[in-house]
């Protein structure tokens, strides 16, 4: 008697978490962007990273410009690129910021988002501490390579210009080492335990300045010409339920980022102690040749045919409009004939 | 047995001490001089044996009887090599002994002192390998075989000490130590903590064992009856700090019963002499008789 | 016949919890499939057990297994050694006994994956620094095991082995290990579980060990390309080493020995 009421009250539990993950699911779905649109200030939950990437978002904090277009900001920080993305999926946040690999993954993987702005333009390289590996075909069996994380912007970088160098996508994989880029940078400079780290703005100019240390290869060369390092990503429930509240915020992102590329002074001397750098230093960052805030897409299509030639991802989109909101689809065109230069811009050369 | 016969014994016993000689130091079997401990425990001196004299030729059977507390376990502690005593010597076959070693064997008190992890047999054979007592491990087994079926423990060799009763287990620890043929047995209240019944089951037994292998025993015992039954000689201890209030030559023919008057005799003189001075005759008054007990000489010792 | 009987029971009881689980699988595969939480959240249970059957037959799954095994043994194997030779030296010295507890009370508590930053600085990344990091997860529990087992070891059987002629290492090996094992099986159990917590942790939060990494660096690979049932099938093998291991090796080991010798009162 006493045992069949504990099996029914462990029953009951187990009944009673599901219902709870249920519940879960539906408050997420009850917070409905109708429900939000009627609200006076509109709510939006924005996920970004920190570094001289997310200068613009930055700024936006700064000067307050997503409460202009009337919008209530809530932001988010994470660590890398696919926690935004499990961020996103999970409802926890509307819009989020990071490489076009990831985002690609998410899509072929059934997500239900596109891209809504492109961020920025950023200078990626890989870097070595071995005087003796001059390109991809110098790396030894045991030669470890720091990146942030497999699937990130950097390893499809590094998979293309080992196809391009050995014809095959994969022959690093056992070479890679997943690694925050600090951790990375102290590893590369003190050589413990790698011998390259695929890095980004600001480490790449550290690294670079210390002897010893040079460029293996960098971004453009790997892809073939400039792409987005980052694409700001919105959710289609955010997105169709909320069109004003989307409008606004891709107005924003644009508002911000012409204040960065009009007042560079200004921006240095604004982020300079987020950073916890001087204000030259942030200049001289946020002006390094290559560096490029702007809401045009690169590449979006280029990563998307080599990720699924390489195996990264099953399914390759027909059009842009496939993986970008209209906003974008408009901005690159379509060009009757030829394609545009904006358009060839979406494709590796 | 007939009560003439212990008649006669206790006479011939009380008219010529027969065994009791003048032994000298070289002669075989054990000899312990003078022996005194002293322990400092808690920031004070603790006296627990002083000037124990006692000796026992090979094949004797010796019961040590005393007070608790009296140093029992300390004598045959500093007789196993486990304890320095502070003065005095313990001879074996006439050479000094040192720290412990397979030619005294201790049989603890505690159940504890079988190894749990080998079965009856493997702890006897073990230590027949560890002694190289026996070569070969087969030949250990077959030995160890022998020992166990001489303590009556034959169809439990693959028992494992926690499968054992309490006897069982003394039994086992008495097969061990008789298995690396020690010149002399150092048992510590083996059967303090049996039933009466056991125990009684196991006195028989020893003693047949005794017999059987004309080892010598040096046995410390707190139970009166089991120093009678078991002694050829009885050392009485003080208590603390230890000394010998007398050696008593046991007159009982063996197999001894507590149902003989003499055995009474014997009981109630030990008794008495537990709260007795030292060194003085000893002697019961009874309404019907008087019988004086023989105490055994201390050995000479050759001082060298 | 008792035997018999026993083996029904332990059956029984087998049969039992194989029908829990697969009530839960089965739990699992509704909520899935009805269809108000996203696949990528919860995929249905089928998908993970493809997921599990694919890997396992391409060999990724027994290669990661084999590599995160590899790390865990050498690991432990050194936290074997070191906790051996730590406590050879507590044992010997009072004075180093007292030094062993006090770090022991200092640093047992630290959970290995914690000291994994450290360890990268000094030792870079790779499988030197994971080794490390379950070398540290597990030598703490064994060296306070050994210690208290060698201690628990009772005063009358060391006096049987001195007795029986039994010095220095000889006594170690014939009495002070046997005796100490219980604890020193109890020791390798938690030193195991630490060690295989600290592995899985280490190449998941850091990815330390790279593209030969094992089973945590399978999973933290699959996160990263959102494959949410290859996730969740790394994650049953891991849950699923840990039993066997658990169940196949300590547990029968305990009732060989520990059980059999009726040690296990302590
Ligand atoms: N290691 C030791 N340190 C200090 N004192 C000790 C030590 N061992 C024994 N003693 C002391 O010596 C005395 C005799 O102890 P011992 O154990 O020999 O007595 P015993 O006659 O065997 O007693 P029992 O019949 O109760 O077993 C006691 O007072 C005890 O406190
Ligand atoms: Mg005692």
């Amino acid at each position: 008697m006493r045992r069949s009421l504990g099996v029914i009250m462990c029953v009951a539990l187990l009944l009673g978490g599901l219902g709870l993950a249920y519940g879960g699911g539906s408050t997420s779905a009850a917070r409905s962007p109708q429900a939000q649109a009627q609200a006076q200030e509109q709510e939006i939950r924005i996920a970004g990273q920190f570094g001289l990437v997310y200068a613009p978002l930055m700024v936006a904090q700064k000067h307050k410009i997503f409460e202009k277009y009337g919008l209530k900001p809530v932001w988010k920080e994470y660590g890398s690129g696919a926690a935004v993305r499990e961020a996103l999926v999970s409802g926890e946040v509307d819009v989020g910021f990071m490489g076009i690999p990831p985002f690609l993954i998410g899509w072929d993987k059934g997500c239900p988002w596109k891209a809504a702005v492109g961020f920025c333009v950023v200078p990626v390289a890989l870097v070595t501490n071995n005087p003796s590996i001059k390109n991809l075909k110098d790396f030894k069996p045991g030669d470890k390579i720091a990146l942030p994380s497999p699937g990130s912007v950097q390893h499809i970088l590094l998979a293309m210009q080992a196809e391009r160098e050995l014809g095959s996508a994969t022959a690093f994989e056992k070479h890679i080492v997943a690694m925050p880029h600090p951790d990375a940078a102290a590893a590369l400079i003190s050589k413990k335990g790698i011998v390259a780290h695929f890095t980004t703005p600001p480490y790449i100019f550290e690294e670079l300045s210390h002897p010893g240390m040079h460029l293996v290869v960098d971004d453009v060369t790997c892809f073939g010409q400039p792409f987005s390092f980052n694409v700001g990503v919105a959710t289609t429930r955010f997105h169709d339920g909320n069109p004003v509240a989307y409008a606004c915020f891709v107005m924003a992102i644009s508002e911000a980022m012409a204040w960065i590329n009009t007042n560079k002074k200004e921006a240095a001397a604004l982020l300079a102690p987020e950073f916890g750098l001087t204000m030259e230093k942030t200049y001289r960052y946020l002006t390094w040749p290559g560096m490029d805030y702007t809401t045009a897409p690169y590449g979006l299509m280029g990563f998307a045919d080599f990720m699924q030639k390489a195996g990264y991802i099953k399914n390759v989109p027909r059009s842009l409009s496939d993986i970008a909101w209209e906003n974008l689809v408009a901005f690159v065109g379509d060009r009757a004939g030829e394609p545009s230069p904006i358009q060839q811009l979406q494709f590796r050369r | 047995m007939s009560h003439v016969l212990r008649e006669s014994q206790v006479s011939q016993a009380s008219r010529v001490p027969q065994a009791v000689q003048v032994r000298e130091a070289s002669e075989a079997g054990i000899v312990v001089r003078g022996l005194g401990k002293r322990f400092i425990a808690a920031g004070r001196e603790i006296v627990a044996l002083e000037n124990i004299d006692l000796s026992a030729a090979t094949g004797e059977f010796v019961t040590i009887i005393g007070p608790s507390g009296c140093g029992k376990t300390t004598l045959l502690r500093c007789i196993g090599g486990f304890e320095r005593p502070t003065s005095g010597t313990v001879l074996v076959d006439g050479r000094v002994a040192g720290g412990p070693g397979t030619d005294r064997m201790i049989v603890f008190q505690s159940f504890d002192q079988l190894f749990p992890w080998l079965t009856a047999l493997e702890n006897v054979a073990r230590a027949l390998r560890i002694t190289r007592t026996v070569p070969g491990v087969a030949e250990s087994r077959r030995a160890a075989c022998a020992y166990l079926e001489l303590v009556g423990l034959s169809g439990y060799e693959d028992f494992f000490p926690h499968q054992l009763s309490g006897g069982m287990k003394q039994r086992v620890a008495i097969a061990r130590a008789l298995s690396v043929r020690p010149r002399i047995l150092l048992m510590d209240e083996p059967f303090g903590s049996l039933d009466a019944f056991t125990r009684t089951t196991l006195q028989d037994e020893l003693t047949r064992i005794w017999q059987e292998t004309s080892v010598t025993i040096l046995f410390v015992t707190h139970n009166i009856e089991e120093a009678i039954i078991l002694g050829d000689q009885i050392v009485v201890l003080t208590a603390r700090p230890g000394r010998v209030a007398a050696t008593l030559r046991n007159p009982l023919p063996r197999p001894r019963s507590p149902e003989a008057a003499l055995f009474c005799d014997l009981w109630q003189a030990i008794h008495n002499l537990l709260g007795f001075r030292r060194g003085a005759r000893v002697g019961v008054a009874l309404p019907h008789r008087r019988v004086v007990f023989e105490e055994v000489d201390v050995p000479q010792l050759a001082t060298r | 016949m008792i035997r018999l009987r026993r083996l029904v029971t332990a059956n029984v009881r087998t049969l039992r919890q194989a029908l829990f689980v697969t009530t839960l699988a089965g739990l699992w595969e509704l909520a899935a499939r009805a269809g108000r939480l996203p696949a990528l959240l919860l995929p249905p249970f089928s998908d993970v057990a493809v997921a599990l059957a694919t890997e396992t037959a391409s060999g990724e799954i027994l290669g990661r297994l084999g590599f995160s095994l590899a790390l865990v043994g050498v690991g432990l194997g050194l936290a074997v050694l070191s906790a051996v030779l730590v406590t050879a030296a507590a044992m010997s010295a009072r004075i180093v006994s007292e030094w062993v507890q006090t770090l022991m009370a200092i640093l047992h508590p630290l959970p290995g994956i914690a000291v994994l930053p450290i360890v990268i600085l000094w030792l870079g990344t790779g499988y030197r620094s994971i080794a490390a990091v379950i070398w540290f997860a597990a030598v703490w529990p064994l060296v306070v095991n050994l210690h208290t087992g060698l201690r628990s070891v009772p005063a009358t059987q060391i006096e049987v082995g001195r007795n029986l002629g039994l010095r220095g290492l000889h006594l170690v090996a014939e009495v002070l290990i046997p005796g100490a094992f219980p604890h020193i099986l109890s020791g390798m159990r938690v030193a195991w579980a630490r060690a295989w917590q600290a592995l899985v942790a280490a190449e998941m939060v850091f990815g330390a060990s790279g593209g030969e990494g094992g089973l945590g660096w399978f999973i933290y690979k699959r996160r990263f390309f959102m494959e949410i049932p290859g996730v969740f099938a790394g994650m049953i093998v891991i849950v699923l080493v840990g039993l066997i291991v658990e169940r196949a090796l300590f547990d029968s080991v305990e009732a060989r020995t520990v059980r059999r010798w009726g040690m296990t009162q302590e």
